[in-house]
């Protein structure tokens, strides 16, 4: 366990989020991902940075903390989880983007909060 | 409860619901009478004499009456022990009344899986999802890139920006004596391809499609043509053997196959002329009242085109 107490797995993910999160503040972009060699992208390609180019952890990433924070509005506009997030990136601007990753940290840092 | 009857398992839950479900199933078959002393003895726990004070008859008849209610109930729960002894339950062994106590347990069981596993379902189609989305980007990047390769087709691109309206001068007018005309606007010819070019103009062939822009043309293609499909299709020996999937090409070398493929469900006519194909007219009555579709194919060698223009009612 690392020294501020949190399990593993969670403080990489905080960590992980924020990276993605400064990301779109560096360089973001609207109708793709982003490639390895880009300096550019969008919500989910950031994530995919973040984590590596690991696609399976840039899934859980989206699942358990970037849809929660999507507004409900956008949650039901699309079935799939990563769709509505990607469309959520292209629809929006930067800004929100910026505050979604902000509400996405905010929640996993309650859901891993030290009891 | 006797101790035999306890249990442990995770179900336990279920089997009591399920005992009491029987039980009421038992107690619905009784009169209203029988059913009101049972209720009171049982479950308000009355005694008899109080149910017969209500009942306006005396402490043996009750005890009668509730004689009968048993022995009605205990032949609907088969061998059951329902009594003041023997709280009601069934066992696992009981066969159920009136349903199918291990299906039902199985379709619970299923469904109490079904639902633990519905994250693990959900992640794979969202990961699905995503190496998807990678892919399309990739080989769209790799367009890209072929283009700015290929010196005619970069011209293509810095001629055409897009979004690009040819300029037509009309209308052209002449004057004969005292009346003036108008010429006759001209006329655009539209390629097999889509692409569209008028007189005068230079003609740029669209670039090729990439591979997934191939494969997601034509499977849409045809699941549209499917979709448009009426079972009247009588009197059109074709369409009966109308193939619902069609091998796409994975890479440049199965081409031939796939060609091959749809040759075998399309009249070899509309491949071997590598001209546009339409529907038979009798074809696109049987289809819809107002609706169209025309199907037109171009295949050769490297090349796998599949088109299915279709317009129908959605009210139909």
């Amino acid at each position: 366990m690392p020294f501020d107490l949190l399990p593993e797995r969670e403080a990489e993910d905080i960590v992980k989020l924020r990276v993605a999160r400064d990301g779109v503040g560096a360089g973001w972009n609207t109708g793709n991902l982003g490639l390895e060699e880009d300096q550019r992208h969008c919500a989910i390609g950031w994530l995919l940075v973040a984590t590596d180019w690991d696609e399976a952890a840039a899934t859980q990433l989206a699942l358990d903390y970037v849809w929660p924070a999507l507004p409900p509005a956008a949650q039901a506009k699309y079935q799939g989880k990563i769709e509505a997030i990607y469309k959520y990136n292209d629809n929006g601007d930067r800004k929100s983007v910026l505050r979604l990753f902000n509400e996405a940290i905010r929640l996993a840092e309650k859901a891993n909060a030290p009891r | 409860m006797p101790p035999a009857e306890q249990s442990s398992a995770p179900w336990d839950y279920e089997r009591q619901l399920i005992d009491r479900i029987a039980i009421r199933e038992a107690a619905a078959t009784l009169t209203p009478r029988l059913r009101r002393v049972i209720a009171s003895y049982y479950h308000r726990g009355e005694t008899l004499e109080e149910i017969g004070q209500r009942e306006n008859v005396g402490r043996e008849r009750i005890r009668q009456l509730l004689e009968t209610a048993e022995r009605r109930m205990r032949g609907k729960l088969a061998d059951q022990k329902i009594g003041r002894s023997a709280p009601p339950l069934i066992t696992a062994n009981t066969p159920p009344i009136g349903f199918d106590k291990a299906a039902f347990l199985a379709h619970m069981r299923g469904l109490k899986d079904w639902e633990s596993n519905r994250k693990a379902r959900e992640f794979a189609q969202e990961r699905a999802r995503l190496a998807e989305m990678l892919e399309v980007e990739r080989s769209r990047r790799a367009y890209d890139e072929k283009l700015k390769t290929h010196a005619g087709l970069a011209e293509h691109i810095q001629t055409k920006p897009k979004g690009h309206i040819p300029h037509i001068k009309l209308p052209v007018q002449y004057t004969v004596g005292s009346q003036t005309y108008n010429a006759p606007a001209p006329t655009a010819y539209h390629y097999h391809d889509g692409a569209t070019a008028f007189p005068g103009q230079k003609y740029y062939h669209p670039p090729p499609l990439t591979h997934a822009e191939m494969v997601t043309k034509a499977d849409w293609a045809l699941r549209l043509f499917l979709l448009s499909r009426r079972p009247t299709t009588a009197g059109v020996p074709w369409l009966g053997q109308m193939a619902t999937r069609v091998q796409y090409p994975r890479d440049g070398g199965q081409i031939g196959e796939a060609v091959a493929q749809l040759a075998r469900d399309i009249p070899p006519t509309a491949l071997l002329s590598a001209h546009p194909f339409e529907l038979p007219e009798g074809v696109k009555g049987a289809i819809a009242t107002n609706s169209w579709a025309s199907l037109r194919v171009l295949a050769s060698k490297d090349d796998l085109l599949l088109f299915v223009d279709a317009t129908w009612d959605e009210g139909l």
